[in-house]
């Protein structure tokens, strides 16, 4: 990738595909191009998702604990949301 | 484990609900903040004499109606909104996003915000700021911050037209409870009211249509876009707007092409310059905070929180330039009245109108 998306669109582009997936799921994916980014943490990250929810662009659909008790959300984008990623980021 | 979890979601949801509400407040605070050292810096230096209608600088002449209400309001939005694009370009700076916001810049939900800026800087703030001058002249500068309040309302109908937010009963109950105490905040002022607070409603009305549209577009905008790079990309286009086109199309219908360079020229040389750069440092978290808070819990709520300036504006006005008297004309500026106090707690009531349904507290307590 010559040009990286900003963090911001990369995340929500994530979602892209209509497949669930958590704050930790993101950022696997984005480690490679984003780790060295001041703001990639789980607590930004999760922000960013959570906002998206409030905005109607991605949905909760399931929620675990993981190893060490803390709550994991799932979202996945709904049509509204996979709509305008298209429209919007890409 | 399933209840487990279903603790755990909501605590996380109040949480985050908190989180929003606590943006959505301080941008109200700060947005007073950014009004009252404004309305200070267009005391100082040369501004002060050139709202006094007197010569200034070295035997000028003394400007004309036109320049003072409008090319002024011009001049002093556009070094208030650079003054905040820097501090905001600083705290991406700070985090690591200059990057990110030169590609954003570049892309559609970037240009999406500049359309905000233009909409929101260079007409809602210069309009704001000719309602603000006006009614200073008129000795009432805390008449008009209500009337811009109204962009709540405008926000939360227009946030339900296009994006199809939620706008359920409750919440229109706390919108009109908001304005109706807005006004009892303003209304003390309206009785000495002169044609010069009019033209400034008038004006002040029309920066709470461009508010409103901003915020429920850009607020909109920020799940794209992080939120401090969002205000660096509106700050810095509305500063530059405001300073390179609509202070110069003003001044030259004001004064001549000559009015330019004067004016720009004694302005950056003033003393009230570091002022302004204060009233751009509160306006770079009162928009910052407001485009995240109406983010994270909705145009309708974040913009009422967001619209108890009409409390926090008159109030830092008057202690900048009436208790700390700075500028020396603390008689201009008495102390806020008892309906101003019994106001902002109305507009506190109908901002929890707005974020829970009163009904659905009371049928919880009979199920309890």
């Amino acid at each position: 990738m010559t040009s990286k998306l900003p963090l911001y669109y990369a995340i929500m582009r994530h979602f892209a595909d209509g497949k669930p997936d958590c704050a930790e799921g993101v950022m696997q994916d984005l480690r490679t191009d984003y780790g060295s980014y001041k703001l990639f943490t789980r607590k930004d990250i999760e922000e960013a998702l959570a906002t998206a929810k409030e905005n109607g662009l991605l949905n909760e659909c399931d929620w675990k604990l993981d190893a060490e008790g803390e709550l994991q959300t799932f979202y996945a984008a709904n049509d509204f949301g996979k709509d305008m990623i298209r429209r919007h980021i890409e | 484990m399933e209840a487990k979890v279903e603790t755990l979601r909501n605590q996380r949801r109040k949480r985050f609900m908190t989180r929003g509400i606590t943006f959505a407040v301080a941008s109200g605070i700060c947005y007073g903040l950014y009004t009252g050292f404004l309305t200070l810096a267009e005391t100082q230096g040369v501004w002060g004499d050139w709202f006094a209608g007197t010569e200034w600088g070295n035997g000028h002449e003394a400007l004309n109606a036109f320049t003072i209400t409008f090319t002024l309001a011009a001049l002093a939005a556009g070094l208030n909104d650079l003054f905040s694009g820097i501090w905001s370009i600083a705290v991406c700076a700070k985090n690591r996003q200059l990057g990110d916001f030169w590609k954003t810049l570049k892309t559609k939900p970037g240009r999406v915000m500049m359309l905000c800026a233009i909409i929101g800087g260079p007409f809602a703030t210069i309009c704001y700021v000719i309602g603000l001058n006006s009614a200073t002249a008129s000795g009432s500068p805390g008449v008009i911050v209500p009337i811009a309040a109204l962009n709540c309302a405008i926000g939360a109908i227009l946030g339900r037209i296009l994006f199809k937010q939620e706008l359920k009963a409750h919440k229109v109950v706390g919108i009109f409870v908001c304005l109706a105490s807005a006004a009892m905040i303003g209304g003390a002022s309206f009785a000495t009211m002169g044609p010069d607070a009019l033209l400034g409603c008038v004006f002040a009305f029309l920066a709470a249509f461009g508010w409103g549209f901003e915020g429920c577009v850009a607020g909109f905008g920020t799940i794209l876009i992080d939120y401090r790079i969002g205000i660096a990309i509106r700050q810095v286009t509305a500063g530059l707007l405001e300073l390179l086109i609509a202070f110069p199309v003003l001044a030259i219908m004001g004064g001549g092409i000559g009015s330019v360079p004067e004016l720009l020229g004694a302005a950056i040389t003033s003393p009230a310059l570091l002022i302004f750069a204060i009233s751009g440092l509160f306006a770079m978290p009162a928009y910052s905070f407001w485009y995240k808070g109406n983010s994270m819990c909705g145009t309708a709520l974040g913009m009422a929180c967001n619209g108890m300036y009409a409390f926090w504006g008159p109030l830092f006005i008057w202690i900048t330039l009436g208790v700390l008297n700075i500028g020396g004309m603390s008689a201009d500026y008495p102390p806020l009245t008892s309906a101003q106090w019994i106001g902002a707690i109305v507009m506190v009531i109908g901002i929890f109108c707005i974020a829970v349904n009163p009904l659905e507290i009371v049928r919880k307590k009979q199920e309890e």
